[in-house]
């Protein structure tokens, strides 16, 4: 596990965040008043068993979830007060997502579903910047094909320009070699932490990879809904 | 099957909202479907009693004894008899045959009425009189008759209305298997097989169709009831069981038809598939030669190629790259573009559907305006006096010194401030016969002698005349002919009239003051009827022909009236027996007297016109029309000989307002009815002259009642159309739905979800529309034609106003029918992304 602290400022902090889910017999308390905070260009790893509540914590962070109590604070913004629309402002600007199933639009080639966050905002891409991730993530010749056309891992790397393409202060990946073999596996993570180096962002994965869990600067287990100290 | 149902009914249970919305739309087409069978089988039954009441029989044995008809009754499938006697016309010139003790008979199976007829009269040797038309009625032959033509359009909108229920339904189904598909995967994985759990879509569909069937039927049998009334049509109604089976079965068909797709989509996930919500089958990878795979990787890479060079030119252009759809409206309308494209056969379903409902409201618009059109052509043959009263008859050599009844003042002023009455005028009118006994070729023109029953009788008792044939010319017909061919209608008219008949000068003038003293205005074209062109120009149409051959500054010369009228009483008394025949002989008596006595009058054709604008209440006749003077100088009648008063009736005031109108005339007289005639008679007061008008306005309250009806059924098929188009844009979302998360949550917001997918719903209903609207108007086109070829003269109308409005409603109802759905998107996106942890 390394130390990297190049920056002391906090980018994110959860202050007693619970979630429950339904009601009476089928209530599910899927987050249990969990207090933590993320500082910035920080690689954090949470792991923990399945229905521990890792999937429901970065859905608070990333603004795709609400929490029932608490707060979540984000790059100084509580985004537990924002309304539909300014969440999706917040996930478009400072967040950029990657799943475990990609979830890659499959009527846009890679270059649209890159730029995709970046059109959403109304916003022209930065042409330089869209080849140079491109580049990086070895994309540059299936630049106009569609995702179905693709395999899993060009996939997977096309879901990682996605959420790199728009300058997001945080990176949130959710199991993002969960589908791929190891050598794959193995690639992707390679460049994301080569691009998050180079470019200063913040990383959470969420991951059962002991390997990829240990090359992060700090590890958060969560179990039953709860922070593990 | 009972485990079956107990599925089904539970599922209903989930989500009763849909499924009583597309019961609801199984209720609509059955409602339709019912209204439509019910009120043709009622209309067949209707036919069939007038031409059994008509005839008054089925059938006639013109010598069977009392022995034979109880042999009929027991053996030959015959319902009833009676004795009755029996008239037969064997020819125009042989005497009739009557027999006293003919046996009419009624069939016990009216389907095999032909072949019991001929069965018994081959076995009993006898002859008879088979009721032809009724028999025809069991069997629809194709004659182009009207029976026919409605039984082809009630079979047309059956299959449109069963079309769409298929749609309806459809959709319905299909968004339950999937919203179900992870159940049907767990079942599978337990040892389901794929037939039973297409039994389970199938039941669900039959389930819903069933019940809605029978409240559709029974709300149809009272709709049908209501429009049949509002529509003016008596004839005896009853809730038929073909009609009720003939549904039943084509909503079961439909019902069928619409749960095949739905099974086929269940039939192509495997059970792991739909257990991981995987909605869209993977498409399987068709095995092609090292060939072919070239060529596609090299089409492949070409396109690559093109998009390369084409983004590069659009990036150094500091372009967006986006599709005309992108430029217009944003990434949102790029996306809906991309996504539009890329699913193309997805949205056929809706197009169709939509389509359908353009297809059906364009054709009903199109008919409806149609027969406006054709009413409203109707007004022109009439001129502005389009309603007569006669105090007296028009004044003619034969005419009585009678009075019908004069009008009562007070009730003629009362009459002239109802809404729909713009003028009341007095009527000098009167009939007046040329001179010279002309050749028809030099006094009528070829068309009229052609193309009207009138000018082609004239034409052929002429012809006869001049073959000098003493067997089969008589003074009877001679005097037939005189009267008609050389008859001329004479109408005054008040100064300031004339300049109104300046819209229809043909030749020379119309000017009051250029008339002189003896100018006379000639109207040489009139409405004709012709027997041989009837059925095509539809009844109470006639054609307009040009009559004579005179020219502008022409010489008529007409004989003296009251020189002819004295003759003619002379000649006629002379006679001694008062019947028509002696009339006609006094008449050609009278008239060569009068002609060898020089009495004539003389007038000069100062203008010819090609219509009676004023109306003047003449048909089938060439018309002078000239100033009051000169009328009564033509004819030696006084001012106080008025036949009586014409009136313009406002025909554009509405049918009410008309009708209220002739209502009003008609209470100016007493009638009885005729137990001879059959018709109601006046016996005291004015006749009434205003059959043109009271059609009119017939007409077009029944064309108005057509229109709401037809209205209310555009609006159904819209309703209908809406419907359906929320299943499939709900069942579409659906599938997409983890796409459209995901659009949330790399930061679309709700409203530009929305946005996206009400351009795209934009797009279907846009070439929808545009397709439904050619094709609507074709078929609106071929059936106005098909209208015209079975009854009725009709042309078709371009309905324009329908065109935009279908632009816009389509519009509206694709944005209704998709905002529905997002709304009932989850607003937590995590449940969207079916994420697992």
């Amino acid at each position: 596990m390394k130390a990297r602290k190049d920056e002391n400022m906090e980018i994110v902090r959860l202050d007693g965040v619970s979630k429950v889910y339904g009601e009476g017999e089928t209530k599910v308390r899927a987050l249990k008043k969990v207090s933590m905070s993320i500082e910035q260009g920080e690689r954090l790893a949470i792991v923990g068993p399945s229905g521990s509540g890792k999937s429901t914590l970065l859905h608070m962070i990333g603004g795709v979830d609400t929490p029932t109590v608490g707060r979540v604070i984000v790059d100084g913004e509580d985004i537990t007060q924002y309304k539909d629309e300014q969440l999706a402002v917040f996930r478009r600007r400072k967040i950029g997502f990657i799943f475990q199933s990609y979830h890659l639009i499959p009527v846009l080639n890679i270059e649209e579903n890159i730029t995709m966050p970046i059109l959403l905002d109304y916003q022209k891409p930065d042409k330089e910047y869209v080849d140079y991730i491109i580049e990086l993530l070895g994309l540059k010749n299936r630049r106009y094909h569609l995702p179905g056309q693709l395999s899993g891992g060009q996939q997977q790397r096309v879901a990682k320009a996605r959420a790199l393409a728009n300058h997001p202060s945080l990176i949130l990946a959710d199991e993002p070699t969960g589908s791929l073999d190891s050598t794959n596996g193995d690639e992707v993570m390679a460049l994301l932490n080569e691009s998050v180096e180079k470019l200063k962002q913040t990383l959470v994965v969420i991951t059962h990879n002991v390997d990829l869990a240990r090359e992060a600067d700090r590890i958060v287990k969560i179990a039953d809904g709860r922070i593990c100290q | 099957m009972k485990s079956y149902l107990q599925i089904v009914f539970k599922y209903f249970q989930n989500n009763r909202r849909r499924t009583v919305i597309t019961m609801v739309g199984i209720i609509i087409s059955a409602i339709f479907m019912f209204a439509l069978v019910d009120a043709l089988v009622c209309m067949l039954h209707h036919e069939r009693k007038v031409m059994r009441e008509i005839m008054g029989y089925e059938a006639i044995f013109l010598n069977a004894t009392e022995g034979q008809a109880e042999q009929m009754k027991r053996d030959y499938n015959i319902a009833d008899y009676v004795f009755h006697s029996y008239t037969e016309y064997p020819s125009p010139t042989s005497d009739p045959v009557v027999y006293e003790k003919a046996l009419y008979v009624k069939f016990a199976h009216p389907f095999f009425m032909r072949k019991d007829y001929e069965k018994i009269c081959n076995d009993m040797g006898l002859e008879g009189v088979l009721n032809e038309e009724l028999a025809t009625s069991y069997h629809f032959q194709a004659d182009g008759s009207l029976m026919s033509v409605f039984f082809a359009l009630g079979l047309l909108a059956c299959f449109l209305v069963g079309s769409i229920a298929v749609l309806v339904t459809k959709n319905t189904l299909k968004l339950s298997v999937l919203e179900k598909i992870r159940d049907y995967g767990a079942l599978r994985c337990i040892g389901s097989s794929m037939r039973q759990l297409k039994r389970i879509v199938v039941l669900e569909a039959v389930t819903m169709a069933i019940p809605a069937t029978v409240i559709g039927s029974f709300l149809g049998y009272l709709v049908m009831n209501t429009v049949l009334e509002e529509l003016s049509v008596s004839i005896e109604t009853f809730f038929s069981p073909v009609a009720l089976l003939v549904t039943t079965v084509s909503l079961m068909f439909a019902m069928y038809f619409s749960s095949i797709e739905p099974c086929q989509m269940l039939g192509k996930i495997t059970p792991v598939m739909a257990m991981n919500q995987q909605l869209t089958p993977l498409k399987k990878e068709r095995k092609r030669s090292a060939k072919k795979q070239q060529q596609l990787q090299k089409k492949e890479e070409k396109k690559q190629q093109k998009q390369r060079e084409k983004a590069e030119k659009n990036w150094k252009n500091g372009k967006s790259g986006f599709h005309l759809y992108g430029k217009l409206f944003g990434i949102e309308g790029e996306y809906a573009y991309k996504s539009m494209k890329q699913n193309r056969r997805k949205y056929y379903g809706t197009m169709f559907a939509f389509m359908l409902s353009v297809v059906l409201f364009l054709v009903m618009l199109g008919i409806s305006g149609s027969l406006q059109d054709y009413i409203q052509n109707q007004i022109g043959q009439f001129g502005r006096y389009n309603a007569h009263i006669l105090e007296s008859p028009v004044y003619s050599m034969n005419s009585e010194e009678t009075v019908y009844g004069k009008v009562d003042a007070n009730k003629l002023e009362g009459l002239s401030k109802m809404t729909a009455c713009k003028d009341i005028k007095n009527l000098y009118v009167a009939q007046m016969y040329l001179a010279e006994d002309t050749k028809m070729s030099e006094l009528y023109t070829k068309e009229l002698l052609l193309y009207s029953s009138k000018g082609r009788w004239i034409a052929g008792l002429f012809d006869r005349m001049k073959k000098k044939d003493a067997h089969s010319v008589d003074l009877t017909s001679m005097g037939m002919a005189q009267t008609e061919a050389y008859g001329f209608g004479v109408a005054a008219i008040e100064e300031e009239e004339f300049s109104n008949y300046k819209e229809a000068v043909v030749e020379g003038t119309a000017d009051y003051n250029e008339l002189g003293e003896d100018g006379i205005l000639l109207i040489n074209q009139n409405y004709y009827y012709d027997e041989e062109d009837d059925y095509k120009l539809g009844v109470g149409q006639n054609r307009k022909l040009t009559i004579t051959n005179y020219k502008v500054g022409d010489t008529i010369t007409f004989l003296d009236l009251q020189a002819l009228r004295k003759e003619f009483q002379k000649q006629y008394k002379e006679q001694g027996e008062e019947d028509y025949k002696n009339r006609l002989e006094a008449y050609v008596k009278a008239r060569s007297v009068v002609q060898k006595q020089g009495k004539v009058k003389k007038y000069v054709i100062k203008g010819m016109l090609d219509g009676d604008v004023i109306g003047t209440g003449f048909s089938e006749v060439p018309i002078v029309v000239c100033k009051k003077e000169q009328f009564f100088a033509m004819t030696g009648l006084s001012a106080e000989q008025k036949q009586g008063y014409r009136i313009s009736v406002d025909l554009e005031a509405g049918s009410m307002a008309v009708m209220n109108v002739v209502e009003r005339m008609k209470t100016f007289s007493k009638y009885e009815w005729n137990e001879d005639t059959y018709e109601e008679e006046r016996i005291e007061g004015p006749e009434i002259s205003c059959d043109e008008i009271e059609n009119q306005a017939m007409n077009q309250k029944g064309v108005d009642k057509m229109k709401v009806v037809l209205g209310c059924i555009a609006l159904i098929l819209f309703s209908i159309s809406t419907i359906n188009i929320i299943n499939n844009n709900a069942s579409s979302i659906y599938l997409r739905k983890t796409e459209l998360a995901q659009m949330r949550v790399i930061g679309m917001t709700k409203k530009g979800l929305v946005k996206t997918l009400a351009l795209e719903g934009i797009i279907v209903a846009g070439v929808a529309t545009i397709l439904g609207t050619v094709i609507g108007l074709l078929i609106g086109y071929g059936i106005v034609k098909l209208m015209k070829f079975a009854f009725m003269e009709l042309e078709f109308c371009f309905p324009l106003l329908g065109v935009v409005l279908v632009f816009f409603v389509t519009v509206l109802i694709m944005l209704i029918s998709t905002a529905i759905p997002v709304a009932a998107l989850n607003k937590n996106i995590v449940a969207d992304l079916a994420v697992e942890e």
